[in-house]
């Protein structure tokens, strides 16, 4: 694996070398130093430390980027580097250095592995890996360059291009770094039982300011077949402003609120002849930036549906 | 039960889309048969949507849980967007090839009465349920065409160079609308997925697939808007990017990543 690691970078460094300075051989190289890069810094540093960038550092490295980008655009307009990043060939070398990491994503179970070098690449865990991040600054750096671009001129074409972008872009940008503010917890309550603490992926405990009791757990089955087809934790909810509770139902495709939380109903199980209900609680105060540039992706897409001009080529 | 009357529909369903066909082929100085040639193939379908319609009715929910009533509404769709592409193409190979497609969707419903059963999923019982998966269907009916004429384009581009621009514009008119609607299908299966499974975006299988599918055709996209020269290049790579939408769609459960997909069902 090393071994193919360092004759791939020999080979690449070859390459680099009779590099003539066109937007086209970047367009290979860039993603190809990129994932080599990311590769490198996996199996010296292992995970990407996402949690690095927890509030409000991922607020100032956006802020940052974007800064920089701009400062960039406007100072060094004619550096080739400057020149390739604002071209055809940048969006679609940073779009195929993505999909190359999309496609081992939906290739590779992303779970547990018996496999020495798909935990040493953490191929298991891309998302959490430093190609990931790279493959992901890269657009954002790509598409952060061409939104400036098409700011001018001010017309229909170019408004419509900014909704896309810019919405990709937020959603990018929200979904990895502020993936780092997300809090989310399971939560066990067997049936008739009080419980206000609850557990991340890893174990750890978390005592919140709030307790939910299940008073009950309501299973609905199919007369066809007893297939479960329905049900619902009645719970109670105990919080500092309200200390004598409160009654909810909470299903599956309707979580209710407390506070900055969200409430899931995640599944259940019997023990003991006890059910036992499990709840996801979320916190993510990213999610409504998130949510914004999915609207305006979405609104992007219902106007790219009805655009007469997508035929009509931009330029050459 | 009304899916004993899917053999009737299916009758005159295939009677209304054959003549429709044969039609085609007469000569097109009789303004009847002109317009014929889009009566007869819009009453077939609207008898499929009347089929649904009392479909969902009787079983008192929306009828999208089983593979059974997802063709139903593929072969709806199907048809549909044959007939709005033939309006603006009057492209003979698509009104045939839509038809087929239609008609095999309906031809398996009953072939394997098997497939139908009723009852929905808990985190299936949605608003989000039906324009995410209608919106889907439509986008994959839609590159399914642009994909048919991709391979016309393919198969000219061998014979001589010069029809192959004329190609790229339909399959890109094709190819831009469904697109978006990838787009839409994807975004509304985010906020579905946010309330059901607490996270808009998990990487399950079929989701990542769903965003592969998305990149592929983004990709496709960017080729023609920045490099329009580069024709036969576009063409090879949609014609792949359709064959990574149909492992989306029904190849996932044979990847290993796909073995524990949440998108799985029953």
């Amino acid at each position: 694996m090393d071994a193919l690691f360092l004759f791939s970078t020999f080979i690449l460094i070859l390459y680099i070398c009779r590099m003539n300075k066109n937007s086209k051989r970047a367009a290979f190289i860039i993603p190809g130093i990129l994932l080599h890069i990311g590769i490198l810094f996996q199996i010296i540093f292992d995970k990407f430390p996402l949690h690095f960038f927890e509030y409000p550092l991922n607020i100032i490295t956006g802020a940052e980027l974007l800064a920089l980008i701009v400062l960039l655009y406007i100072f060094f307009k004619q550096n080739k580097i400057i020149v390739f990043f604002k071209s055809g060939y940048a969006a679609l070398s940073s779009i195929a250095l993505f999909t190359v990491i999309t496609t081992l994503i939906a290739i590779i179970p992303q779970e547990e592995s018996k496999i020495s070098f798909v935990n040493e690449l953490s191929l298991n865990e891309i998302t959490y890996s430093w190609y990931y991040a790279i493959s992901v600054l890269y657009l954002l750096v790509c598409l952060g360059f061409i939104i400036i671009k098409r700011l001018i001129p001010f017309n229909y074409k170019n408004i419509l291009f900014f909704i896309n972008h810019f919405g990709l872009w937020l959603v990018l940008f929200s979904a990895n770094l502020g993936h780092a503010d997300k809090i989310s917890l399971n939560m066990m309550i067997p049936e008739g039982e009080k419980v206000w603490y609850a557990f991340n992926s890893n174990g750890k405990r978390y005592d919140l300011n709030y307790a939910i009791e299940l008073i009950e757990l309501k299973l609905e089955s199919s007369t066809k077949d007893s297939s479960i087809t329905k049900y619902e934790a009645n719970v109670k909810i105990l919080t500092n402003q309200n200390q004598n509770g409160y009654n909810a139902d909470i299903l599956v495709n309707k979580p209710i609120n407390i506070n900055d939380w969200k409430i899931y109903l995640n599944g259940y199980f019997k023990k003991n002849n006890k059910n036992i209900v499990i709840l996801t609680l979320v916190k993510d105060k990213w999610l409504y930036v998130t949510y914004f540039g999915f609207i305006l992706v979405f609104i992007g897409s219902i106007l790219l549906i009805f655009n007469k001009n997508h035929l009509i080529r931009t330029k050459q | 039960m009304i899916w004993e009357y899917l053999n009737i529909v299916f009758i005159f369903f295939t009677i209304f889309w054959l003549s429709g066909t044969i039609l085609l082929f007469l000569k097109k100085d009789n303004k009847l048969i002109t317009k014929l040639v889009y009566i007869l193939p819009a009453l077939a379908s609207s008898i499929l949507l009347l089929y649904i319609a009392i479909l969902w009715i009787q079983i008192d929910r929306p009828p999208l849980k089983t593979m059974a009533e997802t063709r139903l509404w593929y072969s709806f769709f199907v048809s549909l967007v044959t007939l709005l592409i033939y309006l603006k193409t009057k492209s003979k190979p698509l009104y045939i090839l839509g038809f087929v497609m239609s008609f095999v969707f309906l031809l398996v419903d009953i072939i394997h009465p098997e497939y139908i059963s009723t009852e929905l999923m808990p985190a299936l019982q949605s608003p989000w349920f039906i324009p995410h998966v209608i919106i889907y269907m439509i986008a994959y009916a839609i590159l399914a065409s642009a994909c048919i004429t991709t391979i016309i384009g393919l198969i000219d581009s061998s014979k001589n160079k010069s029809g192959i621009s004329k190609n790229i514009t339909l399959t890109m008119s094709l190819v831009y609308p469904g697109f978006a609607l990838l787009s839409l299908g994807l975004i509304m299966g985010a906020f579905w997925a946010k309330t059901a499974w607490s996270d808009y975006w998990t990487w399950d299988a079929k989701e990542s697939w769903a965003l592969l599918t998305w990149l592929f055709y983004l990709f496709c996209i960017h080729l023609h808007k920045s490099f329009p020269q580069k024709k036969k290049s576009l063409l090879f790579l949609l014609a792949f990017s359709f064959i990574v939408l149909i492992i989306t769609w029904l190849g996932i459960r044979y990847f290993p990543s796909g073995a524990n997909s949440i998108h799985v069902y029953g």
